[in-house]
């Protein structure tokens, strides 16, 4: 973990800044991201398909319209940050294909990890359009403000995560 | 300018992510399978120093809540769903756009999933969203139940939560002592 920050750290750095975003009027999440961009794509290669209006009730959150607004941004920024926290880390981050943790469980077969991947990433979206959120919403803005729907989130997922990865990975820490 | 903001504000927050360690698959998986609990307390310590300075702020007037509403049905299947996905995928939609930048494969097949997920619950939404509708509990939050002064009540919350993380700090500490006892022991035999 050499040239990264500990976790008091960084805990104390997201919070600061995670109130700053408060004080500036808007709240952090990711969701709409996906939603802005999937619609997009959708509209652009099979106009008829789904109608605009349907992404922008509901999936779209409180966004007016389909556009590349304040969350789309801020997606834009973690992209651009998590590339400078990269070039200027100490510690040399492995480009590996595919995680060793997961190698150890399933060897080294990265099309069934890319596979696993894919419906991960399904679920999370899913998950997070029907919850209304995901972890920076729900998590990092919504428990800040005590948000009953944040708290019942955030238990959820962690309960949910932790049986599947108990149960993938078997509860003896056995696949270090 | 708010615009200029959101890019701002994105680059600390994937900054930070970044150095946390949060980007990374065996971090997220430590985690969960309550190896290395360093992600949840990193996420836990901030919504705890989050939360003091919201409720002071607010009893200020200078930040306003904005929540998202408590569907009972929807935001706990959505939770469980997203959990596992949690859990298989090892990010979440925030840190696999990071993993991406950094070079992970997988990470590129994560937000395309996650691109399906969005697709197909929008063809199904209305579905949902009719069978849901009666469980809408509108935008809540604890202060609503306890009459107790909000600012107080978020007092409350933020203490309790930073000794929750504290907590789990110190078992995990001594399972680790124990763990190096036993090895050591297990070297001497």
């Amino acid at each position: 973990m050499e040239g990264k920050w500990s976790w008091v750290n960084a805990g104390i750095a997201l919070g600061m800044l995670n109130i700053i975003i408060f004080l500036s009027g808007n709240h952090v999440g990711t969701t709409t991201f996906y939603s802005q961009t999937t619609g997009y794509l959708t509209g652009f290669f099979f106009p008829e398909w789904i109608p605009i209006s349907s992404w922008i009730k509901g999936t779209c959150g409180g966004a007016e319209s389909l556009s590349a607004g304040w969350q789309w941004l801020l997606v834009l920024g973690i992209f651009i940050g998590a590339f400078i926290a990269n070039r200027t880390s100490k510690a040399e981050v492995p480009k590996e294909e595919i995680p060793k943790m997961w190698i150890k469980r399933f060897g080294n077969r990265p099309k069934l990890r890319f596979v696993h991947a894919f419906f991960g990433g399904f679920l999370l979206l899913f998950g997070s359009r029907l919850a209304g959120g995901c972890t920076s919403s729900h998590v990092i803005s919504g428990m800040s403000q005590m948000a009953v729907s944040g708290i019942v989130f955030g238990m959820a997922a962690f309960a949910a995560g932790i049986t599947t990865a108990l149960l993938v990975y078997g509860s003896g820490g056995v696949v270090k | 300018m708010n615009s200029v903001l959101a890019v701002i504000f994105g680059i600390l927050f994937g900054f930070i992510l970044q150095r946390a360690g949060a980007m990374e698959y065996k971090n997220i998986v430590k985690t969960l399978r309550l190896i290395d609990l360093s992600v949840a307390k990193f996420m836990f310590l901030s919504v705890g120093i989050s939360a003091a300075g919201v409720f002071s702020l607010r009893t200020m007037g200078l930040v306003t809540l904005d929540m998202i509403k408590f569907n009972l049905l929807g935001t706990l299947t959505g939770g469980l769903i997203f959990g596992v996905g949690f859990a298989i995928a090892g990010y979440c939609p925030g840190t696999c756009i990071g993993a991406w930048v950094e070079g992970k494969k997988d990470a590129v097949f994560v937000i395309l999933g996650g691109i399906a997920g969005v697709l197909a619950y929008t063809l199904v939404q209305e579905d949902i969203l009719t069978y849901i509708r009666g469980f809408d509990m509108g935008e809540i939050m604890l202060g609503d139940f306890i009459s107790l002064n909000t600012l107080a009540v978020g007092a409350l919350y933020s203490v309790a939560i930073g000794i929750i993380v504290y907590t789990a700090d110190r078992i995990e500490l001594k399972n680790k002592e124990k763990e190096l006892a036993a090895d050591q022991q297990e070297a001497a035999k």
